[in-house]
């Protein structure tokens, strides 16, 4: 099965992407493949100069994620619009169009949003 | 084919959601996915007419709201919503209104659903 997790709020302020980092993982470990889109204020966490000491290290866990199999794509527009830049994201994530997302949804069997729940 | 529910839950200016569903909601309309946009509880908002964006700087809400249609993305407000928020419909861009049954049926319906 093919799960694709779209992410919309920021690292460390909500729980969302330690979730997804959760689910992700138990889904590769049990051979599904995994898509996730981060999306909105969650571009923030591909970013690879977050230092945490003592704490996860959430771009760390995308790149693990990565390493597993994981495909991983974040929203091109809205890291330009927080000032991310295209060579500061964690290896094996890359920055994409909303294009991807679509690709994403269209070729999954699960789609699970997370998103603000303001 | 892959049937998509946008759902915009929040008002207009205080975040960007609402015009990060619209802005999601055509892109994946100009892939040919099937896709809905649906304004309930204070997402209602963004359809009120006579915004003025401007004023502090931003993009108008109600103008990307009201082109929705033109991008082949139909727009439907929650007719519940309104209600609860004492709004009269006239206030409102014309889009088709529907109940929460409908809202429901298009839950059941759809692939995937994103909440903004």
């Amino acid at each position: 099965m093919k799960v694709t997790f779209n992410v919309q709020t920021g690292p460390y302020t909500f729980q969302n992407l330690d979730t997804v980092y959760e689910l992700a993982k138990r889904a590769l470990d049990r051979g599904h493949e995994v898509a996730i889109f981060l999306y909105v204020d969650s571009i923030g966490a591909m970013s690879a100069n977050i230092a945490t000491p003592g704490d996860r290290n959430i771009p760390q866990r995308l790149t693990e994620l990565a390493e597993k199999g994981a495909f991983i794509r974040g929203c091109g527009a809205c890291a330009k619009y927080r000032g991310y830049k295209r060579n500061e994201m964690a290896e094996g994530t890359r920055l994409a169009g909303t294009a991807v997302l679509g690709e994403m949804i269209a070729t999954s069997d699960k789609f699970i949003n997370f998103g603000f729940n303001l | 084919m892959k049937k998509v529910l946008i759902v915009a839950r929040t008002s207009p200016y205080g975040t960007v959601l609402p015009g990060e569903a619209f802005l999601a909601g055509i892109a994946l309309r100009s892939m040919d996915i099937d896709t809905k946009l649906v304004l309930t509880d204070d997402g209602i908002f963004a359809a009120v007419k006579g915004q003025k964006a401007e004023a502090i700087g931003h993009k108008s809400v109600e103008d990307a709201i009201g082109s929705a249609p033109d991008f082949g993305l139909p727009v439907y407000l929650h007719r519940e919503a309104i209600q609860e928020r004492g709004i009269d419909p006239s206030q409102l861009l014309p889009l088709e209104m529907i109940d929460a049954n409908t809202l429901k049926d298009m839950v059941k319906e759809a692939d995937a659903i994103m909440t903004f």
